[in-house]
């Protein structure tokens, strides 16, 4: 096994397979490696290795790679598990470059390592492309084809890349094995010294180079990093929110899925999941007053056991599953949540207004919320913020109020006259008119909706009712959330896009409670707006969702992949080594000598050696067909009696089936008879 | 033509020239460190998850101080290519180029390759030349038509080109070189210039010096191995005769040696000769009999790219080998913008005259079949036997071959076809020895098989 074949020149693999094993710490997996692949240099013989053991060896590394990559992906941070995913790769492909070293190919062919040629060239065997006897010369260069070795180099560098460490080893190892391997490829026009100088140059230019980059990312991150962050956010904001009052038109909302909802036995899911609540009405939009936040600890045991409300009994739960974006995400939540169990986010925070958001958290979460009567994180109302009307809305109100002759009323009788008069006289609609009077309509969206067009969506209901019993006197907040109305499978509900709902908070009897104006219909016309093909996009949703579940932990199946690499490399090492032998001549011969040679017994021989001794030598290249008819005459031997024992001889030394002991019998008995004959004959002769 | 066509046209053809430019300038190491470049930009954009930005900060010096460099590669060469007059498809086309330094500096670690022209297909072939079993393709195949311009590329590739290294030049130093390329088809070679390349200090770039010698070689069709061919044929009174006939009788005469040609039979080696010139040498003998044979090739096919059409050039040009050696006088008739007869033999044509005949002969769009036809029965008179090279078996080339059985003409009928296709020798059923059907990518075997 000489020196260029392995393409590499002498110690460089062994090199970086300790490099990489010393960096990742695991020193003698690195030197193990490395004392196979170079101590393999004195070997002299190589496996016979074909085409298909190739792609047999390289499709094993891929799958290997495949379930390494979903084994990291399904991690919760695959940012920072995608560099132990790739620290692993050289170990993984150590299969394919000692197939390359061992092996008898120089190259090995682009196909193996391309599904793609490989059903490119099956499909040209499928067209009849012409073979190799044909007039189209076809450009099959024997020694096209990829030698893994450098590609195996450039990978354990990339892969020994992927450590965090703050010492310069790293970057030492890293420039001295690129020095290696460029100064084989190096063309000898430059002198060395130069070529050294200009490589030096390099390194000290690329050592000052990464120190930059470090201070180049703090710099970039604290300019850029919170406009990065908060890019394509559409998590709701739980400072303000933008209704869409006074659009025109019609209000359309997906079917897609937003949240799945598991509930404990057969207790019926909460109705509303509440993500936020504000305070103030500026012309549509809906804000808070204030943007407090009360930070909270996890549970001293377990970092994803949160408690907002210590000491408050939970008779219920839910499980709440859904899909988190970057940075902040607030949780919906059904009212009276005390704690909060499998959420692992790095904070979790409140507001008076009863907003629960987190902060680094998986892409998904399937959290389990304790909720009860009881207290509320919900600060108690204040008059100048949860009794505000703005100026423009007074009139329509008062005008409201007086109808209803609100004044003087309990809150009960409050609450039931406003629900009365929406369930009444007012009815849900996705679609706004626009005004009638034009130009002179000096009316708000909502007053309108109040005195004209009572019809509309729920954040008109959710508004005009917050407003409405403000105007009475009773404190009230804006409500935003989702309306769990549909029933999946078993204790599951479905949650989507089109189910956000707005409703109103009414403080009575010294805490708040949800109070929801909207009519009953307005879920069935929200579900009349279903996409025919939402049953597919459903599936598709669930498979999504299955899919997640598993990648961050919250199925069992991950822990098993490993398991599968133990079959699969057993099955490789079977196909591969099951029908291969090994080229190294001198053993062969000798396992030849030693092994049994069928028909080598045959009494033929005999025959043979005494026609020899009669003096009819035969020549080593004559066959025994070609011998006999030459000497058989002289010999005193006719062609009806050497011709069938040639032929049973043949058989018997020959055919893989080999002759009936009958046979083989018939053979022993001719021959000795002929034998005998001649040792009759032969005094007489003499 | 549509307009998607010539989009998908442009797309393929900018491709190829960016592959070949990349192949060219980008040496294998090179490609690593690009790729090694781009990927440690990928995963070292955050210095705090990995030292991949380390990686990245040599790679992203190395890489362009190795590209910058090659703007200091200062070379002029003048180059002369010493070509022969003729070569072979399969066969390794062996000649010489003489290089000059025209700089004042020595150069060294440069190696150079040849500049081919006509290599990719061109709009009008790559719209009206569907791949064979093209139909068997899946629709987006079909409809993007990447396998048709691959086979195309493929088809028009007309040799194969290696780098060979130049040895260091003093200034002003000329050196004969040996140069080697396969030539892949038939026809004209045509180069275009030489490039000289000279890598980087680094050895991941190529910087490129072009020296225009354009020149072309006629390369002859691949032949195969034919048994003998012992057609029945009587000999025929030649009205105008034949000159230089050196001999007459039936006497086998030796007359020349010759270079070994793909086809000859291996007892015609002339050893002795083998062995001194370290390169197959066959005798030539003359046999003074007189036989005149017609071979027919039928150039008579749909696409402007028919492998059937190449097979049936290489079988043709494999009988004129063979026959002519006989010595034999053989008509060469096929059907080209016109109707031809070539004749050669017994010193009025020489072989390599009817192989680079065959060597540019392509297929006829415009006559029908008839025209060929018309031109051989007129012809038939005057020869021994007929070799007939079709590219179909259909109803028109059946007709021709009775009427040439009726007059009594010996035949040997060549079918081109496709595999596990078996043909029905129709008005040869009578005579199944004179039909040799030959199945597409078994040519040889084919021929080999009819001959025992």
């Amino acid at each position: 096994m000489d020196n260029t074949t392995r393409n590499t020149p002498p110690l460089l693999m062994g090199a970086v397979l300790v490099f990489w094993g010393w960096q990742i710490g695991y020193l003698v997996l690195g030197l193990s490696a490395a004392i196979v692949l170079e101590g393999g240099r004195a070997l002299r013989w190589r496996w016979e290795l074909a085409e298909v053991d190739y792609r047999r060896i390289w499709d094993l590394c891929v799958i290997v790679t495949g379930i390494l990559f979903l084994f990291f992906y399904g991690s919760e941070d695959w940012t920072r598990t995608a560099f132990t995913f790739a620290k692993w790769l050289p170990l993984v492909f150590l299969p394919m470059v000692m197939a390359q070293w061992f092996g008898s190919r120089e190259r090995v062919p682009y196909g193996v390592y391309s599904w793609l040629l490989r059903r490119q060239q099956r499909q040209q065997a499928r067209l009849g492309y012409p073979g190799h006897a044909s007039a189209l010369i076809r450009d099959d260069h024997p020694e096209r084809g990829l030698n893994f070795s450098y590609p195996y180099f450039a990978l354990c560098l990339l892969a020994t890349a992927s450590i965090n460490t703050k010492q310069s080893w790293f970057y030492a190892g890293f420039c001295s094995l690129c020095i290696m391997a460029l100064w084989q490829v190096r063309p000898r026009r430059l002198p060395v010294l130069t070529w050294g100088l200009a490589v030096s140059v390099m390194v000290v230019a690329g050592y000052h180079g990464h120190r930059q980059l470090t201070f180049l990312q703090a710099m970039a991150e604290r300019t850029v990093s919170k406009w990065i962050t908060n890019l394509g956010r559409r998590d709701p904001d739980a400072n303000e929110s933008h209704t869409s009052m006074g659009q025109i038109g019609r209000i359309k909302l997906s079917g897609r899925v937003i949240l799945r909802l598991e509930t404990d036995g057969p207790t019926a899911a909460p109705t509303l999941l509440r993500e936020a609540s504000y305070q103030l009405l500026r012309n549509t939009t809906w804000r808070v007053a204030r943007r407090d936040y009360v930070p909270v600890n996890p549970d001293s045991d377990t970092n994803d056991f949160w408690t907002l409300i210590p000491n408050q009994p939970t008779p219920s739960s839910v499980k709440i599953a859904r899909y988190l974006n970057r940075g902040n995400n607030v949780l919906p939540l059904p009212a009276g949540t005390a704690q909060i169990a499998n959420m692992a986010s790095a904070t979790m925070e409140y507001s008076p207004l009863g907003v629960v958001r987190v902060d680094q958290a998986p892409r998904f979460v399937n959290y389990r919320a304790y909720y009860g009567p009881g207290e509320l994180l919900d600060s108690p109302p204040k008059p100048e913020d949860d009794l505000q009307i703005p100026d423009a809305e007074k009139a329509a109100l008062a005008q409201i109020a007086d109808r209803l002759q609100l004044e003087g009323k309990s809150p009960k009788e409050i609450l039931a006259a406003i629900r009365g008069f929406f369930q009444n006289e007012f009815q849900y609609s996705l679609w706004q008119k626009p005004p009638a009077e034009k130009g002179n309509d000096s009316l708000t969206p909502l007053g309108r909706f109040l005195l004209k067009t009572r019809s509309g969506h729920c954040e008109f209901f959710a508004s005009a009712t917050v407003l409405l019993l403000r105007q009475a006197g009773l404190p009230a907040r804006y409500a935003t959330g989702y309306a769990v109305d549909e029933r999946g499978r078993g204790n599951s509900y479905v949650v989507r896009a089109r189910h956000a709902h707005a409703w109103c908070l009414v403080h009575v009897n010294g805490r708040w409670e949800d109070f929801d104006t909207t009519p009953a219909s307005w879920n069935n016309l929200e579900n009349e707006q279903a996409s025919l093909f939402e049953s597919l996009t459903d599936f598709g949703s669930w498979l999504w969702y299955q899919f997640n579940r598993w990648r961050y932990g919250q199925s069992n199946f991950r822990q098993y992949l490993p398991w599968l690499l133990i079959p699969l490399a057993l099955l490789l090492a079977w196909r591969v080594i099951r029908h291969k032998q090994r080229v190294q001549p001198a053993m062969a011969i000798e396992a030849s000598a030693d092994s049994p040679r069928l028909g080598i017994d045959s009494e033929f021989y005999l025959m043979e050696r005494r026609i020899i001794e009669m003096g009819f030598p035969r020549s080593p290249d004559e066959a025994l067909g070609v011998w006999l008819p030459r000497v058989g005459p002289a010999a005193g031997l006719g062609r009806e009696t050497w011709e069938p024992l040639l032929f049973l001889h043949y058989r018997y030394r020959f055919d893989p089936a080999g002759i009936a002991p009958a046979e083989r019998q018939e053979l022993q008995q001719r021959v000795q008879a002929w034998l005998e004959r001649k040792e009759e004959s032969a005094p007489s002769r003499s | 033509m549509t307009l998607f066509q010539r989009y998908l046209y442009r797309n393929y053809q900018t491709m190829a020239s960016i592959r070949q430019w990349l192949e060219r300038r980008i040496t294998p190491v090179g490609a690593l460190a690009i790729t090694g470049l781009v990927l440690t930009a990928l995963r070292g954009a955050d210095t705090t998850l990995s030292v991949t930005y380390q990686a990245f900060a040599f790679l992203a010096i190395l890489v362009p101080v190795a590209w910058v460099s090659l703007w200091f590669f200062r070379g002029r060469f003048s180059i002369q290519r010493h070509l022969p007059r003729i070569g072979s498809a399969g066969v390794p086309l062996a000649y010489q180029i003489s290089i000059e330094n025209l700089t004042r500096r020595n150069q060294s670690g440069l190696s150079m390759f040849e500049n081919l022209a006509d290599r990719l297909p061109t709009l009008k072939e790559f719209v009206e030349n569907p791949e064979p079993g093209e139909e068997k393709r899946n629709w987006l195949d079909r409809r993007y038509g990447y396998y048709r311009w691959q086979w195309l590329a493929n088809r028009k590739r007309p040799a194969r080109v290696e780098r060979t290294p130049v040895p260091p030049l003093r200034p002003g130093e000329r050196l004969q070189l040996k140069m080697q390329l396969l030539p892949l088809r038939r026809g004209v070679l045509r180069f275009e210039g030489t490039t000289i390349v000279c890598p980087d200090p680094f050895g991941l770039f190529l910087a490129w010096q072009q020296a225009p010698a354009a020149q072309s070689v006629l390369i002859l069709p691949k032949r195969y191995p034919l048994p003998p061919v012992d057609l029945p044929g009587t000999r025929k009174y030649q009205p105008r005769g034949v000159a230089l006939a050196s001999a007459v009788g039936e006497s086998e005469e030796f007359m020349s040696l010759r270079d070994y040609r793909p086809g000859d039979p291996l007892r015609s080696i002339h050893w002795k000769s083998f062995a001194k010139l370290g390169k197959p040498i066959v005798k030539e003998f003359q046999d003074e009999f007189f036989v005149r044979y017609a071979l027919i090739l039928d150039t008579f096919s749909g696409a402007d790219f028919s492998d059937r059409f190449e097979e049936a050039v290489s079988v043709a040009a494999s009988f004129a080998c063979t026959l002519l050696t006989q010595d034999s006088l053989l008509d060469l008739l096929f059907v080209g913008p016109q109707a031809f007869c070539f004749t050669a033999g017994r010193g009025v044509a020489h072989t390599e005259q009817m192989l680079e005949i065959l060597a540019s002969v392509r297929i006829c769009h415009d006559q029908p079949f008839q025209s060929l036809a018309q031109r051989v029965l007129h012809h038939a008179s005057t020869v021994s036997g007929c070799i007939c090279i079709f590219l179909a078996w259909d109803q028109e080339r059946q007709d021709f071959i009775r009427q040439l059985k009726a007059l009594d003409v010996p035949l040997r009928v060549l079918v081109i076809t496709d595999p596990g296709v078996p043909l029905d020798p129709g008005p040869l059923r009578d005579h199944p020895e004179w039909f040799w059907p030959l199945e597409m990518g078994r040519i040889a075997e084919d021929l080999a098989a009819h001959g025992q």
